[in-house]
């Protein structure tokens, strides 16, 4: 069983990083760009012999409580 | 909390590596027994009255800065102790781990600059509920910082409740102690350097009260820290 989970910053909390790419694409001629968002991914692989329930609430714990800060993340969870 | 704190226990995560000079800076005073704890162990041992938790890059910093500690078998002990009042300290790195526990609010941002940072700043206190800040009169305080990941954040909500309940604790202010921008290392919310729980016993801040605290420092500072554990 897999799953994906991808972690983003939520608007409104600063990236120094995506603002610098941001400000570097302006100066290298490249005006159209409005934001670019930093994306983590995480493909998660659990036993097959997991019920799919069980394994669901595994990964939510594993995405609320480690892999993201809801502070500052929002995250979504994908079954492959 | 008036009782002295004399048992000290300093923490030990995997990656942490200032444990030595916040051993060697509470050690210094008189009748002070400090100790290392394991990130391993499941309790602090019974006589534990006062908790450090150092700067360093525990677990490398992987996920995040403090992100890793939240699976470690002391974090539930650590909660407990929260809890029952003991004093609690987190440095630099022990900020980061105390706000992704839950101990604190909020969470430490890569520095506005995107750079670390490795100075002096000056350091005014604003609440002195901490134990930790009970000596610490004649401000502002020069205290080091070393850091990429420091700027406090929270949302607006969260900001207005930490003013309302008196939990920031330090911050970030220039030689007339007035939080400016331009004393701002890292861009962090309203120059905020050091909050305390709504109980006022778990402290964090980002600056290294350790590193100002011994005979030969370039200024002791920092050494009031430990000495308002004795008050």
């Amino acid at each position: 069983m897999k799953y994906r989970v991808r972690i983003a910053i939520k608007p409104g909390v600063l990236d120094p990083e995506m603002e610098t790419l941001q400000r570097l694409l302006k100066r290298s001629g490249v005006s159209d760009i409005q934001q670019v968002v930093h994306t983590q991914q995480y493909d998660i692989c659990l036993n097959e012999s997991v019920p799919a329930e069980e394994a669901e609430r595994v990964v939510r714990a594993l995405a609320e409580d480690v892999l993201a800060n809801p502070e500052i993340h929002e995250w979504t969870i994908e079954a492959l | 909390m008036t009782v002295s704190a004399r048992a000290i226990a300093v923490l030990r995560f995997h990656g942490t590596l200032c444990e030595r000079d916040c051993l060697a800076a509470v050690q210094q005073l008189p009748d002070v027994n400090a100790y290392y704890v394991s990130a391993e162990a499941d309790a602090f041992p019974k006589q534990t009255q006062a908790i450090i938790v150092p700067g360093g890059f525990s677990y490398g910093d992987y996920i995040r800065p403090g992100a890793m500690a939240r699976t470690a078998p002391i974090t539930r002990a650590l909660k407990r102790q929260a809890e029952a009042g003991t004093p609690i300290i987190g440095i630099c790195n022990g900020f980061q781990i105390l706000c992704e526990v839950g101990l604190l609010p909020g969470v430490l941002l890569k520095n506005r600059d995107g750079r670390f940072i490795c100075r002096d700043v000056r350091l005014g206190v604003v609440s002195r509920r901490s134990p930790f800040l009970r000596k610490t009169e004649s401000t502002p305080l020069r205290i080091p910082v070393a850091h990429k990941y420091g700027q406090y954040f929270v949302h607006p909500e969260t900001y207005a409740s930490l003013q309302a309940n008196d939990q920031i604790a330090l911050q970030y202010v220039n030689e007339r102690g007035a939080a400016d921008d331009a004393s701002n290392p890292n861009g962090s919310i309203g120059n905020i350097a050091g909050v305390t729980n709504g109980a006022g016993n778990v402290l964090g801040l980002m600056p290294h009260p350790e590193r100002r605290s011994m005979p030969w420092d370039r200024g002791q500072d920092g050494k009031r820290f430990w000495e308002s554990l004795l008050v």
